[in-house]
């Protein structure tokens, strides 16, 4: 989608109908830029694009978010002149553009537009109703008609990513929050709804409703003991689709409590009082996750070692076999008959062990005595072979065994040792834990209070998902076992058995789509990272120091370069442009190449990063719309780096007197 | 008719073998995309078992025509 110029009438600051503004762009200019000061009509002209697009949808999130009503949003001139007149007025806002869709790329607007009454009470204080409202998205074809498409939304949202108001069209506040440590939820949401994750995880819970509806019927037809076993199963597999809400629920509430825990932790560190421990007890966890992750090491070679050393068992028998071939060897009954290396030496100096010489051909006398005696040599000497082999093996097999044993020993004391420090730093955690718990200073005991109670129920919460997690994995089995049963008996009752195959595929589709959930949930979350952090990096040199990463629990995580998190170190220009890398990937990943409309993009930018973050804006989509405000944000650093991209530039003027807002476009 | 899009959708179901459940989940992608749209309340139960049936009575025929084959098979 791209936009291509908006007419707005009556609209907030924008009195009358106003000549269009014109939006389009292209490759080498994506950039639509507007100047203006605070009040100068900006929002309003971000907003009118926003309403434009979703109507009532946007008319309650600015009810919500900013407490104002649509009809608040009325040119105050043209209400007035109305008023007075007793006339009926237009407000409205239509918002052309073109997509490049299947049938190539077309030009469509789409028109929101209300009615309304002006009313006067007796102190002459004007009011105003809705007579009538209209909400149009037209298609201009080739030829010229204007043809309604009905399905707004659905439209939009073929052709935009999901919830593209929350994340395409945005301020500066709404982007840096995505980066604030303890967000997950919302970055989670973000990739959920932008890439589609949502729709997967929903198409699985309404299928597996669907196949308990048809599980029901299937009861309900069924007789005799078939209708058991059909209500039995409905009623397993309730209990395995509540089971996997629970479960569901679980992992949410204790992703929750991770981000609260996380938001405690941040406040925690910045009281001059619990730095200290703080810093010593991220170090101490620390030293705990690389000491568990070298038990796992040394426990998996410990395992290889022990395999070998097992063999100590049958040590005796072998050293026994060993001695024996050593004696036989002693004895020369090993090897007995002449080898083939023995007769090829004989045949390369091409003279016998008795002295005397022939021609290493056929038809010497010698030569074929000799390839003779080597014919009838040669099978013997192969089995005397392998008894030599199996000395030699034997003789190896006792010194590796005895080298494994030795292995064990120094890895099970290594092993001791490490438990004992996983014991101790354990203990040291707890101790600064009981300490930051016992500080005299009022803040810390209420924030460490709150972090003990999350903490607790995160433990209850863990034990209770390893409980369900166990019940899962019995009911499925429990499940199998009816289905074969009642696939045995359904066929016998032809309704029932009707019923039973739709169950069953709703099912099927249901388990699938579910197995196939996890993978692309986690291919999208690694794409969305690895984007992230190309973005990341290409906004701001100093990220070079820090390291980004999404987690699996979906927190954007920032680590230092001592591999400690940094997310809440980040000046708030840095942790912005960490969100806007968040975006573009988000974007990226769609595939729907939505255009960006950001409203004040600088302004909680520190001065130091709007050369790097003014570089790269231009590069974020293929069309961008910046709202700026003059030297705060269009100044001598930015203009340069943002004016060559841009298609049209235009200067905003308020008219105090008239409250009217007027454009200039800048040559 | 405007073709439904489903965009990288169509990667999951690329992976699905089966073409029954295959079928079975691009419709229901399909109903999942329309209802985002709306304001979100009653969602279309009736339209993800209009998905089902339709499959299932393809299977029913399917299953029907079997015994048939076998028949000529005898005869």
């Amino acid at each position: 989608m791209k936009l291509q110029r908006i007419e707005i009438e009556n609209f907030a600051s924008y009195y009358g109908k106003n000549a269009p503004i014109h939006l389009e762009t292209d490759s080498k200019k994506p950039l639509v830029i507007f100047i203006g000061g605070t009040g100068f009509g900006k929002t309003s002209l971000f907003d009118a694009i926003n309403w434009s697009l979703y109507g009532e949808e946007y008319e309650n999130d600015l009810l919500k978010v900013k407490e104002r009503s649509i009809v608040d949003y009325l040119n105050e001139t043209a209400l007035s002149e109305a008023a007075n007149d007793n006339d009926r007025l237009n407000m409205s806002v239509t918002l052309y553009f073109e997509h490049d869709g299947d049938n190539g790329v077309r030009e469509y607007y789409i028109k929101q537009s209300l009615l309304l009454q002006p009313k006067k009470d007796k102190k002459g204080n004007v009011s105003v109703e809705i007579v009538d409202r209209n909400h149009n998205l037209k298609e201009i074809t080739p030829q010229g008609d204007h043809e309604t498409i009905p399905y707004t939304r659905t439209f939009l949202d073929e052709i935009l990513p999901n919830n593209v108001k929350s994340y395409f069209l945005f301020d500066g506040d709404r982007i840096h929050n995505l980066a604030k440590p303890g967000n997950s939820q919302e970055v989670q949401d973000a990739i959920y709804r932008v890439v589609d994750l949502e729709i997967v995880r929903n198409a699985c819970e309404h299928l597996q409703e669907t196949a308990l509806w048809y599980g029901r019927r299937a009861a309900k037809s069924a007789k005799g003991e078939l209708s058991e076993v059909e209500n039995a199963y409905s009623e397993e597999l309730k209990f395995r689709n509540d089971l996997k809400t629970k479960i569901s629920d679980i992992k949410r509430e204790r992703q929750a409590i991770k981000d609260q825990i996380e938001l405690i932790d941040a406040k925690l560190k910045d009281l001059p009082e619990t730095k200290a421990l703080q810093e010593r007890k991220n170090q101490l966890n620390k030293e705990l996750t690389q000491n568990i992750e070298n038990q796992k090491v040394l426990k998996n070679q410990m395992r290889e070692e022990a395999s070998k050393a097992f063999l100590g068992l049958a040590n005796a028998p072998l050293i026994e076999l060993r001695d024996l071939l050593k004696e036989k060897r002693a004895k020369g009954e090993i090897p007995k008959h002449i080898r083939e290396t023995f007769f090829q030496d004989l045949f390369d100096q091409e003279e016998c062990i008795c002295g005397t010489e022939f021609n290493a051909k056929e038809g010497d006398p010698v030569y074929d005595t000799l390839m003779t005696r080597l014919e009838s040599e040669k099978n013997r000497s192969a089995e005397e072979d392998q008894l030599i082999d199996l000395y030699h093996i034997l003789n190896n097999a006792e010194v590796i065994i005895n080298h494994s044993k030795e292995e064990l020993t120094i890895k099970e004391d290594g092993i001791i040792e490490l438990e004992k420090e996983e014991k101790s730093l354990l203990y040291q955690i707890q101790e600064i834990d009981s300490e930051l718990g016992e500080l005299p200073v009022e803040d810390v005991k209420v924030l460490w209070d709150q972090r003990k109670e999350r903490k607790d129920r995160d433990d209850e919460l863990i034990a209770e998902l390893t409980t369900k997690q166990d019940e899962q994995k019995n009911t499925e089995k429990k499940l199998k076992e009816l289905d074969d049963e009642r696939k045995a008996l359904g066929k016998k009752q032809q309704e029932a058995g009707a019923q039973h195959l739709r169950s069953e595929l709703a099912k099927q589709s249901a388990d699938i789509l579910n197995t196939l959930y996890d993978d692309f949930a986690e291919k999208s979350r690694k794409t969305v990272e690895d984007l992230t952090i190309e973005e990341f990096k290409e906004f701001v040199i100093s990220s070079s120091g820090y390291q980004v990463a999404l987690s699996e629990d979906y927190s954007l995580e920032v680590l230092d370069s001592n591999g400690n998190r940094a997310l809440q170190r980040l000046s708030m220009g840095q942790s912005q442009c960490l969100s806007l890398a968040f975006i573009t990937a988000i974007s990226r990943v769609s595939r729907k190449n939505p255009p960006l409309v950001i409203d004040m993009p600088f302004s909680r930018l520190d001065h130091s990063v709007h050369a790097a973050v003014s570089q790269r804006l231009p590069k974020l989509a293929e069309q961008t719309i910046l709202f700026l405000i003059p030297e705060v944000e269009w100044n001598k650093t930015t203009q340069p780096n943002l004016s060559k991209y841009a298609k049209h530039v235009y200067e905003m003027h308020f008219d105090e007197t008239m409250r009217q807002t007027t454009l200039t476009e800048v040559k | 008719m405007r073709k439904n899009n489903i965009g990288r959708l169509e990667e999951v179901l690329n992976q699905i073998q089966d073409d029954k459940v295959r079928e079975i989940v691009r419709g229901v992608f399909k109903v999942e995309i329309s209802y985002r749209s709306t304001e979100r309340v009653n969602f279309p139960w009736q339209r993800i078992r209009d998905v089902i049936e339709g499959v299932a009575r393809t299977s029913q025929l399917e299953l029907e025509d079997k015994p048939h084959a076998n028949e000529t098979t005898k005869d």
